[in-house]
């Protein structure tokens, strides 16, 4: 039975795939902007864009400047009550 | 993601078209800005690295005063749609000013066929629009007078050092005012500021044909102002514009992009029933039709007025319908709400005949591509089988709702032209009038009798002021009767026209139906003693009747003045034109080895057709 953790954590794991490129398998709490090429300041754009639009949260900038890797997002989306 | 892959694959494989069309299909069903990223950064370095034929080439520039590099994406995939292949160049932005300034800019390497140039009001009017109460209104009007007089300036030398086309954003008035509902009761206020400099602006480059201004305000009220920022972007990376309206910006420039490539559309082909009226007259009888000024009807006839618009804008209308004809042309002919009246039609094919045909005979009796064409139909079944077996024309969707059909067309980008000329204007009348000849053609025994009846006379001089805006047009729609069909526009020939080594000539040509105006140019490089022809057309009303022989001869005999020994000819193929193939070949050139057609003066025909009254400067 799908619980809301296993829908969030496939949407983010399609949503990093989607913007960044990134295999749901090859993805850490460490993975990051520095460590990941695609992940410029134009994808980071993107992915706040895309978090705010699948989760249905709005992020303040200080958050979304913040969130340099997958760490400090799932936090962030952990402090908008989404369960990860 | 898979089809990401496909289309790297078919990149790999030099399958350049079926990448595109993965591309395509992906984006008509996830049109997010990370999909236009993606294949964006997939396609336009293939792209980038192919050797294009001219009639796809197009090479854009985007200058802004805030981050607008998501826009490349955007607009490449809107003229990929319509085959173009886009080379962008797209500097850091706040450069503006470098880069058209800067002799050796990479902008003026780049040499673009357009420039966009993207500018704020924030950008160009700073301290007025954020502290606007504490600057006194004669200051806030010179600082609003100096910015728009420093950025014409810039506009005008760009047009100097290129002779691409400019489209520059004017400024956006802001949605909600600092001054409340003050905004239009104080002076001086932000709105009052932008209008002003927009204005200035307007005025300093409005008679600059190479200048193109983008109402970008107009634009941004139709969208919805509020919807036109995203003021997260804008802080977080200088993004002024929201995705959304960056893709509408986008088809807003293919407004001018597609005249620019000739690729607007000609004519537009039109269905009877529950298209120009509600109901089916074969059913409902004259009376039982919706056209009037209460509903349902009155959205038939504002259809209609829109429609009447765009054939005084230049447009070609032909109807294209199932119905007894006499039934339907007296509904045309006396219909009290008929706005739509029999003469403005070119070609009307109302009878039960199959439509595809119907379509293909109006192309013929007009003598437009099919690819030139826009057909209408309310009937989802006629608009397949036209799709199916005429592709290259354009079957629009219109909406179950007849509400929506003018809206539907107005927000359509097919029929914009870059100027308005006096032969735009009067082109329905020019086409009426050809049916006439036509009907003398038939009648008339034999070509010569015909000819000799229509009373031609050709006038061809030097262009002017007057002919040049109309001769860039003929440069850039003819490809039928075009020997090489080289696209300029009237920044380059006036460039031509003042040089001693080039002779433009405008042809012009009445007869007894008509006066047809400028139907024919020429354009000559004077080579010490070979003359070389760069461009020779006539448009394709004209075609068989001998006009090409008069400017011609003309061509000979001022060579023959000029010293010159011969004339040099190319004939350059295209998809269009092979029905020139052997012009030179007819009228006594010789083909050398390289392909090139010289002509001995000495033994060129010189002498005019005696049907036709020449008129020469």
């Amino acid at each position: 039975m799908e619980t809301n953790l296993s829908k969030n954590r496939a949407m983010l794991d399609n949503l990093l795939a989607k913007v960044l490129h990134l295999d749901p398998g090859d993805v850490t709490d460490e993975t990051s902007m520095e460590s990941v090429q695609r992940w410029d300041s134009v994808r980071h754009l993107m992915l706040v864009s895309e978090l705010e639009k699948q989760f249905k949260i709005t992020l303040a900038t200080r958050e979304a400047v913040k969130m340099r890797n997958i760490f400090l997002i799932k936090k962030a989306l952990q402090e908008h009550g989404i369960e990860l | 993601m898979d089809q990401l892959r496909d289309c790297e694959r078919r990149i790999n494989d030099g399958d350049i078209p079926g990448a595109i069309t993965v591309a395509l299909e992906a984006l008509s069903s996830d049109s997010s800005p990370v999909t236009y990223c993606d294949f964006y950064d997939l396609l336009s370095p293939a792209t980038d690295r192919m050797e294009i034929e001219a009639p796809k080439r197009l090479k854009i520039a985007i200058l802004s005063t805030y981050t607008f590099d998501a826009m490349a994406g955007y607009l490449y995939f809107e003229c990929v749609r319509i085959g173009l292949l886009p080379k962008f160049y797209i500097a850091g932005f706040g450069q503006y000013v470098q880069e058209i300034i800067g002799q050796t800019s990479g902008l003026y390497q780049f040499q673009p066929d357009l420039l966009i140039i993207a500018a704020h009001a924030e950008a160009m009017l700073g301290p007025v629009l954020e502290s606007p109460f504490r600057i006194e209104v004669p200051k806030k009007q010179k600082i609003v007078e100096e910015s728009a007089q420093k950025f014409s300036d810039l506009i005008d030398h760009f047009c100097r050092q290129s002779s691409g086309s400019a489209l520059v954003h004017n400024l956006m008035t802001p949605a909600i005012s600092p001054y409340g509902i003050l905004e239009n009761k104080i002076e001086g206020s932000p709105g009052d500021c932008v209008r002003l400099y927009n204005k200035i602006v307007s005025s300093r480059l409005s008679d600059n044909s190479q200048v193109h201004i983008l109402d970008f305000d107009s634009w941004a009220g139709y969208f919805g102002k509020s919807r036109v920022r995203n003021p997260k972007m804008w802080y977080m990376a200088k993004i002024y514009l929201a995705d959304d309206f960056m893709a509408f910006l986008a088809r807003v420039y293919m407004r001018y992009i597609k005249p620019l490539k000739s690729l607007n559309k000609k004519c537009l082909v039109l269905d009877l029933d529950n298209t120009l009226w509600g109901g089916i007259l074969g059913e409902d009888g004259a009376h039982g039709i919706d056209l009037d000024t209460g509903p349902p009807g009155n959205a038939y006839r504002d259809f209609q007025f829109f429609i009447k618009s765009l054939k005084d804008r230049g447009l070609i209308l032909a109807i294209n319908s199932r119905n007894n004809f006499e039934e339907a042309m007296s509904v045309i002919r006396t219909h009290p709400y008929m706005i739509l009246k029999e003469d403005d039609f070119s070609s009307v094919k109302i009878n039960w005949n199959d439509k595809v045909k119907n379509l293909e005979q109006i192309s013929n009796e007009l003598n437009i591509g099919l690819d030139s064409m826009i057909y209408l139909d309310d009937n989802p079944a006629e608009r397949l089988l036209v799709r199916q077996f005429l592709p290259e024309i354009l079957t629009v969707d219109l909406p179950h709702d007849a509400s929506l059909y003018r809206v539907t067309l107005e927000e359509m980008t097919d029929w914009d032209s870059l100027a308005l000329t006096e032969e735009d204007r009067r082109r329905p009348q020019l086409y009426l009038s050809e049916r006439r000849r036509d009907d003398l053609k038939r009648s008339s025994g034999s070509m010569e009798k015909f000819l000799a009846s229509l009373e031609m006379e050709v006038e061809i001089k030097p262009a002017d002021d007057f002919s040049l805006p109309r001769l860039a047009q003929l440069t850039q729609r003819t490809n039928q009767f075009n020997l090489t069909t080289r696209r300029y526009n009237e920044k380059q020939l006036e460039q031509m026209r003042r040089s001693p080594l080039y002779r433009l000539y405008a042809v012009g040509a009445k007869d007894r139906f008509g006066d047809n105006g400028l139907i024919g140019a020429a354009i000559v490089f004077k080579q010490g003693a070979a003359w070389r022809i760069d461009t020779f057309l006539l448009s394709c009303r004209v075609i068989g009747r001998q006009i090409e022989t008069v400017m011609l001869a003309k061509i000979a005999r001022d060579a023959r003045v000029g010293g010159a020994t011969c004339l040099e000819g190319e004939y350059l193929p295209t998809a269009k034109n092979n029905q020139v193939q052997n012009f030179y070949a007819g009228l006594g050139f010789k083909q050398n080895p390289d392909g090139l057609w010289i002509g001995d003066i000495s033994r060129l025909q010189t002498a005019y057709p005696a049907f036709i009254g020449v008129h020469e400067e």
